[in-house]
């Protein structure tokens, strides 16, 4: 059970309001996407329900207020992926991902045979297992991508936050990890927040959507409610077109411009 | 929506278990510098100058074959280990052996080994030659592996703390305090024949001065930055030479100690004896502990505050903690042996050239080879002019900064 209920959470970053008093609400074992232009607060209001940014207002995850966690249990509730990890270049990858663990580790950190296991299964699941004794340095921009979301998932907790998981991604590999991490939400009742720049995706995998703006949550729904033309054309100042993709999800496209 | 459940699901296996796996095989990372996610794609820069010493530089990283990109490193940890005990004990055996008075080779490897609890060999060694080992040598060989190995293992937990692989007693304002401190004793203090409680109030007053010099740039750095890593040692650096400068007033106004003084800030080992070794040997054993309990803490560091917090550790804390137990050693060996450079950063790469990152081999095998390297330093320094002796600071400096110099070179794709 690691649902998450946000009520009036504000951030400031030096003495800087970015977040105004932002609601959301994630039910347990859903997959909800939080959207918005560059500079929104998306990736602050996920620092914020990581634990590792102070706010005021009220975080809840899984019933407990993030602020008040011990870091470490707070560790083994809540998993992070960060817009922009921080990758040790002479690591390995195995490495890496078994550092997923140490919230499950003693104060000494000593990994049981389980513990390999387990990572060696994050591993697999990103199709990495031959790059386990890769430096990181050697990695290319998606394969760290994959890097980092199996060190988050070596953490096995319930509730995942990915901050622009596919960015780096191509094709086949954003629609492997996309629904890697569907298929862990329905199976193993994993919690996702997201933040998403692709809309269309946003629409295709997420059960709700948040639309933040200028650090406050403009629109809440499933995809057909908050996806509509007139909405997005206003906030991102885009020229789009939203078809639907025959099956009720909204898919949007650029329209393109009139200069040659 | 309501709150949901008591409890987070994690699904995970095993808490907190305490495996019996041997710890240093596998996992251990951090060095000091991190490479961002480049949603770009890697460049070649990323692979560059990071690997192992062999490692070629640059833009055929991208054709390198896979096997070469994987690190090179002891497929042992055990192995690395017994290997550098062994370079050690040799490290030992030469610098017992040189000196005026020629000892049998044999004999005196035997009688180091005696010193081992169970371990009895008849060595053949006279009562005098005995005595020239026993009170001549080893208490000047063992002091110096002592602080060797406490200036090493100081050097790579200074560099995990802050992420930086230059970070070093000389650059976070140890050495700075230390050698201040001390100049101050000797100029208006007394000098060195002044004793506090049984200890000389030199050592003493290095002890105290280190940590504050220490402490300065923390407080300094964490007024400054917020106690980021890069305000932490550009803190130290400023202190360091604000404290240089103030020194070199003090030893102008007073040049009839400038000779003492100099020779305590290039450090020697002239003044060794059990007893000083005695003086160290509480401080060098907690501050190791510390460190060495932290080797996995450290690596999760490496990959930032952000990611370490959400992995269930306070960095501020640790960081705070490995500091503290760092300065401790550096404090320590500075107070008995004055101030030696480049170890503490020399000895670390060198480490990781071929342990890896990984602090749980880094932290043992530097306190092993730091020992060795300084056993031999001092073996030189007494030795290449004998009767003369040169300042063992001046022999590390004259090998550690050709040594920093190429260390630059091979690393200087990670520069951003
Ligand atoms: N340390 C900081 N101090 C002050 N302002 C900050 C700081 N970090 C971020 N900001 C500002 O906060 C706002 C929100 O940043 P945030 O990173 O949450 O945006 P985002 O929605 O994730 O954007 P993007 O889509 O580009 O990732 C931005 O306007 C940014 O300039
Ligand atoms: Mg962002």
């Amino acid at each position: 059970m690691s649902g998450v209920k946000a009520v009036g959470v504000r951030v400031a970053l030096d003495r800087k309001p970015i977040l105004h008093g932002v609601d959301f609400a994630v039910a347990s074992g859903s997959w909800h996407a939080v959207l918005g232009p560059n500079g929104a607060g998306k990736s602050t209001l996920l620092r914020a329900v990581a634990g590792i940014l102070p706010y005021a207002g009220e975080i809840h995850v899984g019933g407990q207020s993030v602020a008040r966690l011990a870091a470490k249990h707070r560790a083994r509730l809540i998993a992070y992926v960060p817009q922009e990890p921080q990758l040790p270049g002479d690591m390995t990858v195995g490495e890496y991902v078994r550092l997923g663990r140490t919230p499950h580790l003693g104060y000494l950190g000593v990994e049981t045979r389980d513990d390999r296991a387990v990572a060696g299964r994050a591993l697999e699941r990103l199709d990495l297992t031959g790059f386990a004794t890769r430096r990181l340095g050697a990695m290319s921009g998606g394969e760290r991508q994959r890097v980092v979301l199996a060190r988050a998932l070596a953490q096995q907790a319930g509730l995942l936050l990915l901050d622009e998981p596919t960015t780096a991604l191509d094709l086949g590999h954003q629609q492997q990890v996309l629904d890697l991490v569907d298929e862990l939400r329905s199976t193993e009742g994993l919690t996702v927040v997201s933040t998403l720049h692709d809309l269309s995706i946003a629409a295709q995998y997420a059960d709700e959507l948040t639309l933040l703006v200028g650090g406050q949550a403009v629109a809440r729904g499933t995809a057909r409610e908050v996806l509509t033309e007139e909405r997005i054309a206003e906030h991102y100042g885009a020229r789009i077109r939203v078809l639907d993709d025959g099956e009720g999800r909204p898919v949007v496209h650029l329209v393109r411009g009139k200069g040659r | 929506m309501g709150r949901v459940g008591a409890r987070g699901a994690d699904g995970s296996g095993p808490g907190a278990g305490s495996g019996t796996g041997p710890g240093a095989t596998d996992a251990g990372f951090a060095t000091g510098v991190v490479e961002p996610v480049d949603p770009a794609g890697a460049d070649g820069d990323a692979a560059a100058g990071n690997g192992s010493a062999g490692d070629a530089v640059g833009a055929e990283a991208t054709t390198r074959p896979a096997f070469e990109t994987a690190p090179r490193r002891f497929a042992r940890p055990t192995i690395a280990l017994l290997a550098a005990t062994a370079v050690l004990f040799l490290a030992v055996l030469i610098a017992s052996l040189g000196g005026a008075a020629g000892l049998p080779v044999a004999g005196t490897a035997e009688a180091l080994l005696n010193k081992l609890p169970f371990v009895h060999f008849d060595t053949g060694l006279t009562a005098v030659q005995q005595g020239v080992l026993d009170q001549i040598r080893l208490p000047r060989v063992v002091l110096a592996t002592l602080v060797g190995a406490l200036l090493a293992q100081a050097g790579a937990a200074y560099q995990g703390v802050f992420r930086n692989p230059l970070s070093d007693s000389g650059t976070i304002g140890a050495s700075a305090g230390a050698g201040m401190a001390a100049t101050l004793v000797i100029v208006y203090g007394g000098g060195p024949e002044h004793t506090f409680a049984g200890i000389g109030a030199v050592p003493l007053a290095a002890f105290v001065g280190g940590l504050a010099g220490v402490l300065a740039s923390y407080v300094l750095g964490t007024l400054v930055g917020r106690g980021g890593t890069a305000s932490l040692i550009l803190a130290g650096v400023a202190v360091s030479s604000f404290v240089g400068s103030v020194q070199a007033f003090v030893m102008q106004s007073s040049t009839a100690d400038v000779k003492q003084v100099y020779s305590w800030l290039f450090g020697s080992f002239t003044a060794a004896d059990w007893g000083l070794v005695r003086l160290a040997l509480p401080y060098a054993a907690v501050s190791v502990l510390i460190v060495t309990l932290h080797a996995r803490h450290l690596d999760v560091l490496a990959l930032g505050d952000d990611e370490a917090a959400t992995l269930g550790l306070n960095p501020v804390r640790i960081r705070l903690i490995v500091l503290a137990a760092a300065s401790l050693a550096t404090a320590t060996a500075v107070a008995v042996s004055g101030i030696i450079g480049f170890v503490g950063l020399v000895v670390p790469h060198v480490v990781r050239r071929v342990a890896g990152p990984g602090h749980r081999l880094l932290l043992p095998m530097s306190l092993l080879v730091g020992g060795a390297f300084l056993v031999l330093a001092d073996l030189l320094a007494r030795t290449a002019l004998a009767p003369a002796e040169l300042p063992i600071g001046v022999v590390t400096s004259f090998v550690g900064a050709p040594f920093f110099v190429l260390i630059l070179r091979a690393t200087r794709g990670r520069d951003r």
